[in-house]
């Protein structure tokens, strides 16, 4: 019967090793869309609001590119983590344990992105389906709303991934940039950029606009105390958007609040990393 | 065991007629959205030469409220471009330009974020206004200086250096328009404070209240105010007029009211000074103006005119005595109507700070040789000049003769 509680009690701290908890700090990994510095000054308010909510120290952790970001993430080196979709149904497909707390909401777009196809104004090319065979530019092969939700556009309108050529010019300026050139027929990008074009969008037609992928998700991302993983869902849920707390801890960072979210909110931008062979 | 059966049907309708009552039944209706508004009124309908008006409302409880203020007077408002661009590593000599300015412009934010405002005064000079506007949310809220048409001409280094605009390039989007109004507000109000205030206080149930602070250099005329929450939650917009009167005077180009009296007894005091040293008293009066809030693009075009009433009676009575060298005059004159020509152009291409070092290093410069020639070095060297100035003096006390012997 001793030898029976001593096991017990074992195995008790055994199954507890893995929970976060048991730090005394989180790793808030956040995917580096911008430089360093400017990340850092950004989500500071946030980290030190969850310290303030949770009782532990946060530590925010940016990589130096997007690479470096997923394999980390993927190795269980963040406890919470802030990425675009795309990566995280990346990160999701090989950490079970990941769990997607909420969707980040900005000011100009809300919690959904779209993304667009764009055409010269005097382009022959009509619909989608017409683009086969034909050079399309995107951004980036790991961009939701500049590649993957298009490729998903295109396998909707009958193609395969193979019918289009993608050249990646980086940004959304040289994507246009590239169409007007003709070095491309059409463009990918996110259907609110159109408008910040620096050529101006007067110059394009929309062949048509994706369905709505989610905005920035940030999600727990590794095995964690149930306890632990609870308060941090609740310290983020109460930073609805457009709320004056919100946005004195969550302006800087460049978004207004968080909505919850569940991992049904991303079976589109699954199909549509599929759909781009990205998946 | 009827009763039984009686009771329980009894007790089943009973059951049932609550639960209709409330509302089991019904097909679900969901409430209406609740209509989230923002209601918002001034104290007083005018002031006179500037003071203070309050704004109170209520907004839905937990919301940011912003206060964008504007005066119906617009001015211009200019920048050149030229920092170096992240993304393509070159400079863009593009130069912005605006005639829609409004000459008073305020955003109040909540006072919650007079940190993000002291962040902002730490950079110094460098502070950012979209930096400013993100920091605290109000993105959203910055719309009257987002809708007035911007020109941008692309220049050159060398255009630049002569006072170019350049060319005039397509019209910018909504989007675009609205982040080059940022750098032009900048530009235009210079100071952090006099745009942004972090003044709004906001109560746990929605009810805020700002004093608006119109200085007395505010132009006159309609001001606008409208409360926001953000680009689809505002008040009706609000107005108020600011009465001025003589001796107060709006400047249309300075975009501001000054006090006349100041600069008429400053410029007699000027000019007595700078005649009696040969100058038309431009180079004192144009920094003391420039001191006195001005924009320097006004003062070097208004001190040009003003030096011209120093300038004609000193070409009238250096013409007496015969001391104009005409072949010299014309042709340094011609120099001076190129100049004329680039100058106005290249003052509106630099900035205020620009201007002033310029300014500053040409005083030195002037103080230097000035000091220069009254050595006894110098003096002695330049014999000749001073035979020129004693024959100046011969002649003039000739002429003061003539004058005086004609008089009799």
């Amino acid at each position: 019967m001793k030898k029976l509680t001593v096991l017990l009690v074992v195995l008790f701290f055994i199954a507890c090793l893995p929970f976060a908890s048991l730090a005394t700090e989180l790793k808030f990994g956040l995917l580096p869309r911008l430089a360093e510095k400017e990340m850092i000054d950004g989500f500071t308010p946030l980290a030190k609001y969850l310290e303030k909510e949770l009782g532990v120290k946060v530590t925010l952790v940016v990589p130096k590119d997007f690479d470096t970001w997923t394999k980390e993430a993927k190795a269980g080196a963040y406890d919470i983590a802030y990425t675009n979709p795309y990566l995280y149904v990346v990160v999701k497909k090989d950490v079970k344990d990941a769990e997607v707390i909420a969707i980040a909401s900005e000011p100009e777009i809300g919690t959904k992105l779209y993304g667009t196809i764009i055409v010269k104004k005097d382009s022959p090319i009509k619909t989608i389906a017409d683009l086969k065979g034909k050079t399309v530019a995107a951004t980036d092969p790991g961009s939701a709303g500049a590649y993957l939700v298009q490729m998903l556009m295109l396998q909707k309108a009958g193609l395969k991934k193979d019918d289009v050529k993608v050249i990646f010019e980086k940004r959304r300026d040289q994507v246009a940039e590239a169409v007007l050139a003709g070095k491309a027929v059409a463009g990918f990008v996110r259907d609110d950029d159109v408008e910040k074009l620096k050529v101006g969008p007067d110059h394009f037609r929309r062949l048509g606009k994706s369905d709505p992928i989610p905005n920035w998700p940030i999600f727990i991302a590794k095995k964690m105390d149930p306890a632990m993983a609870s308060k941090i869902k609740t310290a983020i849920l109460k930073l609805k958007p457009g709320d004056l707390q919100s946005i004195k801890i969550l302006a800087p960072a460049r978004t207004d609040g968080f909505v919850p979210a569940s991992d049904k909110d991303f079976a589109g931008m699954v199909e549509a990393a599929k759909a781009a062979g990205a998946y | 065991m009827k009763r039984q059966w009686l009771k329980l049907i009894i007790i089943s309708i009973a059951i049932f007629f609550l639960m209709y009552q409330d509302g089991v039944f019904a097909e679900e209706i969901k409430p209406e959205a609740a209509t989230e508004r923002i209601t918002a009124q001034l104290d007083k309908p005018s002031l006179k030469g500037g003071g203070t008006i309050m704004i109170t409302g209520k907004a839905p409880e937990g919301k940011p409220v912003y206060v964008e203020v504007w005066s119906e007077r617009k001015v211009r408002a200019a920048r050149l471009d030229s920092e170096i661009d992240k993304e393509t590593g070159k400079r863009p000599y593009i130069f912005y330009l605006t005639d829609e300015m409004p000459g008073f412009y305020n955003l109040l934010v909540p006072s919650v974020f007079s940190d993000a405002l002291d962040e902002q005064r730490k950079l110094g000079r460098k502070w950012s206004v979209s930096a400013l506007l993100r920091n605290t949310g109000a993105t959203a809220a910055f719309e009257a200086p987002a809708k007035a048409k911007i020109d941008r001409y692309q220049t050159t280094l060398w255009a630049s250096v002569v006072g170019s605009r350049g060319e005039l390039l397509s019209p910018m989007t909504e989007f675009e328009n609205k982040r080059r109004a940022m750098p032009l507000v900048k530009a235009k109000f210079r100071d952090l404070d006099v745009v942004f205030k972090a003044t709004v206080e906001i109560n746990p149930d929605g009810s805020f209240k700002a004093p608006i602070e119109l200085p007395s250099n505010a132009p006159p005329g309609k001001y606008y105010v409208v409360a926001k929450i953000d680009k689809d939650i505002k008040s009706e917009t609000l107005m108020f007029e600011n009465f001025i009167s003589f001796p107060q005077v709006y400047l249309g180009n300075a975009g501001r009211t000054i006090n006349m009296f100041v600069p008429f007894l400053l410029t007699a005091a000027i000019t007595t000074f700078g005649v009696i040293m040969g100058a038309g008293g431009g180079f004192i009066l144009n920094p003391i103006l420039v001191m006195m809030g001005l924009p320097h693009t006004v003062v070097a075009g208004t001190v040009m005119p003003t030096v011209l009433f120093s300038q004609g009676t000193g070409i009238y009575n250096y013409a007496r005595i015969k001391f104009i060298s005409f072949k010299v005059g014309i042709t340094l004159g011609l120099a001076m109507v190129a100049g004329g020509f680039i100058g106005p152009k290249l003052t509106e291409l630099i900035t205020l700070a620009q201007y002033k070092f310029l300014f500053g290093i040409v005083l030195i410069i002037l103080a230097a040789l000035m000091f220069w020639q009254t050595t006894p070095k110098y003096l002695e060297k330049n014999k000749k000049e001073q035979a020129i100035l004693k024959e100046f003096l011969r002649r003039a006390q000739e002429a003061k003769q003539k004058k005086m012997e004609g008089g009799k």
